[in-house]
This record gives C-alpha cells, structure tokens and sequence, in this order.
C-alpha cells in the first residue's frame, strides 16, 4: 500500500468512507428494489454490485487505519527528532562556553603565573641554573622521550 | 536521525608540550617552560572532561528517541 503515501490523509479518508457508504446505500437500495414488482430484477444486480463494493470499501477502511496508525507514529517520531536536534544543538552551545570559559580561566592562570616568574626571575637564577643533565633529563620527560645522550640535544622518540 | 555535532573548541588538535631551548638552562625558564606545559595539561584536561560529558549528554538525548 505504499502508493496511498503520496495521497493526502483526508483525501484518503473521504475517499475510503465514500465507497464503504456507497456501498451500504447501494445493498440497501437493492434490498428495498428487488421487494418492489418490476425493478425487482434490477435490485438483485444493484444488491451485487453494492455488496462488491461495499466489501471494497470495508477492505480500504482496515487499510487506511492501519495507514494512519504508522502515518501517526512517523509524525511522532520526526517531532521527537526534531525536539533531540534541539536538545543537541543546545547541550553543544552549553559545553562550548563551559570550556571556553575554563580555557580562558586556564589561559589567565598561565599569564599571572608567567608575570610573577618574570618579577622574580633574579632570586630564582640566583643560586640556581641547570646543568646541561639535568636540562637533557627535563626535556626527555617533557617530550615522552629515552634516546638521546647527555651531551646531545633532545631527540624525540615516538 | 543525523550524527551530532561536537563543539568547535573540542575539534582542535593536541599541541606537543614544550621543550626547553638548548640556550634556556636557568631555574627561571624551567619553571616558564613548566608553567606552560601545565597550563596545556590543563586545558587538555578540560577538552577531555567536556568529551566525555558531550558523549553522556548526546547519548541521553539518542536514547529519548526511540
């Protein structure tokens, strides 16, 4: 029944309910012809005809139900993906500016840090400065690194 | 329903830390260059944190949709 997807869902409706009343109207019309002497003869084939197309239209109207129950719940289930697209694009813009925010925070941290080893950059290289192990040593473990000998510069091993 | 999108500050690449150059060996460009690798830690630390929070959130939202 794929083809009733392009049909609009009133249309379908109307057009499905037409039938089943035509139907009736026409089993009943036969009915009451064939009791009545002359048309008697047509109210038989009326009656047939009717009863064709009266079990048609019943045949449509368990169709379209079931048509409409999954037209139903397609409907339900775009507005609950519609509604998650929201919800997506909204936690996104949230977390964005939660980490945005830290970065900054972090980036500010760094900056006063950076300014106080600055201001105190004598008393620190007073009584201190590295010996080229020592600078080796620190950049190995800064760079995730084992080669390289202490008399070299860094070199990196990944 | 279509795959969600990240935030754009979770989508940058990871930087290398900080080597000290071969004519920086004083105490005070030690704690510079320490500073800034800290500070990079940090900032990963808070990438990572927010991925696993994104990942929670988006599933939670995915999950509604059924």
């Amino acid at each position: 029944m794929w083809y009733l997807s392009f049909i609009p869902d009133i249309w379908l409706t109307y057009a499905v309910h037409a039938v089943t009343i035509l139907g009736l109207i026409g089993v009943i019309v036969g009915f009451l012809g064939s009791k009545i002497p002359f048309v008697s003869h047509y109210g038989g084939v009326v009656k047939g005809i009717s009863t064709i197309v009266l079990l048609i239209g019943i045949y449509f109207e368990g169709s379209i139900t079931n048509e409409m129950m999954w037209r139903s719940k397609i409907a339900d289930l775009e507005k609950k993906v519609d509604i998650a697209k929201q919800e997506s694009k909204k936690a996104n813009e949230r977390l964005d500016k939660e980490v945005s925010e830290k970065l900054k925070g972090i980036k500010d941290n760094f900056n006063v840090n950076k300014q106080e080893i600055e201001k105190n950059r004598e008393s620190i290289d007073a009584e201190c400065k590295l010996s080229d192990t020592a600078w080796l040593l620190y950049n190995r473990a800064s760079q995730n690194a084992i080669s390289g000998s202490t008399n070299k510069s860094v070199t990196t091993s990944k | 329903m279509p795959f969600p999108e990240a935030p754009t500050n979770l989508l940058q690449q990871a930087s290398d830390l900080k080597s000290l150059p071969e004519d920086k060996k004083s105490l005070s460009d030690l704690l510079e260059n320490a500073n800034e690798n800290y500070s990079m830690y940090y900032a990963l630390k808070e990438k990572y944190n927010a991925w696993i929070e994104w990942y929670n959130e988006q599933k939670r939202i995915h999950d509604k949709v059924k």
